[in-house]
């Protein structure tokens, strides 16, 4: 398991941005030292950046990860390779002892933080729709354009997934600035229709309704919202119909959920949405609450007025999972810059 | 053999029978009162055999019951009793031998009306019954006319029905059997149900998980507005014993329901054979219930 995170340490000497790393479990010298060219790529292009790689139960010794930083410093730019630190923990609490004393107290218990939360399984490498999904994110929110390393992070995919990913868009649709930052600048029918189904081929979570007298997905997810979970959003046709209410639907079939975190994830809180809720998995199981996950490092989620709603992109692929493709074109033609260019093919 | 009848059909008779200027002074409670409130709009026949009406309020309670019971047996209709009361009952019976007023209208044995009378206050000590009683001297003896405390609450903005009486709302009625049931006591009913003894604290719990089934199928958020429908209920008529009467309120006895089987086998058995038999549940139906409800009032 390994999950990555930028951390701004303002307060610190210098003020210096880090790209922290969280590995836990790490056996073979191949992976170690992939993730160290990782992290020297994604020190390429700044000098005020650092990065940090821990590792949790892995099994080299001090002096065997003594050895690899040597090398690995023997092969790269000097002015990188000081700037990676490797770090072999037992606990995030470690790193009080292990990190330089000039970082400030504050910053320091938050990076504790931050690093518990990346333990607790929350997000994991990430696929080449996980990085388009960045991509698609930042154009229709109109962000700025991003390089490889930031994309990476920003997505949890390792650098040779950003560029595996880069390769599945039209390059008409792909720019790089001057700088080598990248945007889209638009998405075919087709591009649409196979992120969407790219997206949806990840493993849900099936409850249905025991009780004979099943609650709507309303009442469901204002259930939801009194657990005032941070990491569990709505998703499905009520998220899409919060950010577009003149979506072509009445009601949502089922509850979508939107978990941050993997299928691992504990969901015993599904039956404190409801008592009569029961997991079943079964292809033949009509779900009255559907459970999605998304394990990219930040969850893109939207709190407004209480209530926590999945990325508008989420939601598009949970239409696109409920097959609700005439759903699906209403709200991309709402939210993508000039709309969906053709029908998507059935 | 207790027969299926609507409960506008019974509340029709009890209406036409009961002198006007009366009527306004009867609630109806009890399974009529939740068949009326909950099952009408269905057009669903109940199995009921026994008819409360509560006279209020308590200063009148007296008189109306006196009225009431004069003119149904001017009518007719007969008492019902058991050996353990004596019917007609004197002004030489012991208060413990006057039977209650259960009359049963002509040309049916099928159900009975009985007089309950609305309590002066609804502050017992928690899991007491809070039983009273008072001498109801009428032309046709002397009986007795019960209040039971908690059932005052029964008189929170009941139901004014069609047919000008007055019935209780399903809330009231769940709470009033809360508070008497914060643990199951061992205390078995008067007569059998259904063939088997039955603990009372088990048929009233029942038929509080029977009163929350029936509205959240009307209402899927009906139970989340029972506990601010009880505080307003407790501050309006207990306002000295608020606090302690909504802590007693809290599901306790609900929790007690759900770690026993057999208690809870018992009370399914209720309410399959009482104000759910037209629509029995399961014992995982009866359960996700319990625990909605419990989920709702926590």
């Amino acid at each position: 398991m390994s999950s990555s995170f930028q951390w701004d340490c303002p307060q610190t000497e210098g003020g210096a941005r880090m790209t922290v790393q969280v590995t836990v479990g790490m056996r073979t010298a191949r992976d170690l030292r992939s993730m160290l060219l990782d992290a020297a790529y994604a020190l390429t292009d700044s000098k005020q950046k650092t990065f940090l790689c821990l590792l949790f139960k892995s099994r080299f010794s001090s002096r065997r990860l003594r050895q690899e930083m040597a090398q690995f410093q023997a092969v790269v730019r000097e002015d990188v390779g000081q700037r990676v630190h490797l770090l072999a923990l037992e606990s995030p609490s470690d790193l009080r002892h292990a990190l330089p004393p000039s970082l400030h107290a504050l910053e320091l218990d938050e990076l504790q933080i931050r690093v518990a939360e990346a333990l607790s399984d929350k997000p994991k490498t990430s696929s080449r729709e996980a990085v388009v999904g960045v991509l698609l994110h930042r154009w229709i929110n109109q962000l700025a354009p991003v390089k490889v390393p930031e994309l990476a992070a920003l997505s949890g995919a390792s650098t040779p997934t950003v560029y595996a990913a880069l390769t599945t868009i039209d390059p008409a649709y792909l720019q790089r600035d001057e700088d080598r930052r990248l945007s889209l600048t638009g998405f075919s029918a087709n591009a649409w229709q196979r992120w969407l189904s790219l997206s949806t081929d990840s493993p849900t979570a099936k409850f249905t309704d025991r009780s004979g007298s099943p609650r709507s997905p309303d009442k469901l997810a204002r259930q939801l919202v009194k657990l005032g979970r941070q990491d569990v959003a709505i998703g499905g046709v009520l998220g899409a119909k919060h950010y577009f209410p003149g979506l072509d639907i009445t009601a949502a079939p089922y509850l979508d959920v939107v978990v941050h975190g993997t299928q691992h994830t504990d969901l015993s809180f599904i039956e404190q949405l409801d008592p009569g809720l029961v997991r079943d998995d079964a292809t033949t199981a009509h779900g009255h609450v559907i459970v999605h996950f998304v394990n990219r490092p930040h969850s893109l989620f939207e709190m407004t007025e209480g209530i926590m709603w999945a990325n508008v992109l989420d939601c598009l692929v949970n239409l696109w999972d409920a097959d609700l493709t005439h759903q699906v074109e209403h709200l991309i033609n709402h939210i993508a810059p000039g709309g969906l260019p053709a029908p998507l093919g059935y | 053999m207790e027969q299926a009848l609507t409960p506008q059909d019974v509340l029709q008779q009890v209406a036409q029978a009961i002198p006007e200027d009366v009527r306004g002074d009867i609630i109806i409670v009890g399974s009529l009162a939740a068949g009326y409130q909950l099952l009408r709009h269905r057009g669903q026949a109940m199995r009921t055999k026994d008819v409360d009406g509560m006279l209020a309020p308590h200063a009148r309670a007296m008189v109306s019951a006196t009225r009431v019971t004069d003119r149904l047996l001017g009518e007719g209709w007969r008492p019902q009793t058991t050996p353990a009361y004596d019917l007609p009952g004197t002004a030489n019976t012991r208060d413990e031998r006057l039977a209650v007023v259960r009359l049963q209208p002509p040309g049916t044995h099928e159900w009975f009306l009985e007089l309950l009378g609305a309590p002066p206050d609804v502050t017992p000590e928690p899991n007491t019954s809070g039983r009273s009683s008072r001498r109801l001297e009428t032309s046709g003896g002397h009986f007795a006319l019960p209040s039971f405390a908690y059932l005052g609450l029964a008189q929170f903005q009941p139901t004014l029905s069609e047919f000008g009486i007055r019935i209780a709302l399903p809330e009231m009625m769940a709470l009033a059997n809360l508070l008497h049931h914060p643990a199951i006591g061992g205390t078995l009913m008067g007569q059998p149900f259904a063939n088997r003894q039955i603990k009372r604290a088990n048929k009233d719990l029942g038929r509080v998980v029977a009163l929350a089934y029936l509205a959240d199928q009307q209402d899927e958020d009906a139970l989340e507005r029972w506990q601010p429908r009880w505080h307003e209920a407790l501050n309006d008529m207990a306002s000295d014993h608020t606090q302690r009467l909504a802590a007693a309120a809290a599901p306790a006895g609900l929790h007690a329901l759900l770690a026993s089987a057999p208690d809870m086998e018992q009370a399914l058995h209720t309410v399959n054979f009482g104000l759910l038999s037209a629509t029995p549940l399961s014992s995982s139906q009866f359960v996700i219930a319990l625990r909605r409800l419990v989920q709702a009032l926590t």
